[in-house]
């Protein structure tokens, strides 16, 4: 694998190790949680839910790269 | 770091069925609450991940990244039916306890386990992608 490209994939992941690990906690605290969500917090999960339609601005940016 | 990460990750997927429930409450409720979670958050790491890594990704293994790309845009045209499937399947069977509405809620979670396991398949595959390197 030519250097750059090595040093272009490490460059790259260390954000994502970041995100991974704040996930995996955010993943473990509702694991702790045993029991039916609350009125709240699905409220909350159905806004998120929503809110994930993809904007065509986010495409184009996808599609392009 | 980055392969405690990965292994946590397929721990907690692993584990999300099995966590202890609270008295009271519905098993069928509450995994399918905590699968929609899970799965809500697992489809926007792996879209922000497969966004800032594909240049990278794709110039040391251009195979894998098309793969990644191919999976990652079928999930961000389905993520939400599904998703959304599976809440209006736990809102109907909260509402009406049937072996009808257990087993639409059952499908529909089953749906959202298996992309989630397909996620977290691709997120390996990019952590091998990067083990392999010096």
């Amino acid at each position: 694998m030519p250097t750059a490209a090595i040093i272009a994939l490490v460059s790259a992941l260390v954000p994502v190790v970041n995100n991974l690990i704040n996930f995996i906690a955010s993943a473990q605290s509702s694991l702790k949680q045993g029991g039916e969500m609350t009125p709240e917090q699905e409220a909350a999960l159905d806004q998120a839910i929503a809110d994930l339609v993809v904007k065509p601005e986010e495409w184009q940016k996808v599609q392009a790269l | 770091m980055r392969t405690k990460s990965i292994t946590q990750l397929a721990l907690v997927i692993l584990l999300t069925g099995c966590a202890a429930i609270q008295k009271g409450s519905d098993p069928v409720v509450v995994n399918a609450e905590r699968t929609t979670q899970l799965a809500l958050n697992t489809f926007n790491m792996i879209e922000k991940t497969e966004y800032d890594v594909y240049p990278a990704v794709k110039a040391a293994d251009p195979k894998l990244a098309a793969n990644i790309r191919n999976f990652v845009n079928n999930l961000r045209v389905h993520e939400h039916e599904w998703l959304s499937s599976a809440r209006s399947m736990t809102v109907a069977y909260k509402n009406n306890r049937t072996a009808t509405n257990k087993a639409n809620l059952q499908t529909a979670v089953a749906v959202l386990q298996s992309a989630v396991a397909e996620s977290t398949k691709y997120l390996s595959e990019i952590d091998k992608q990067a083990k392999g390197t010096p």
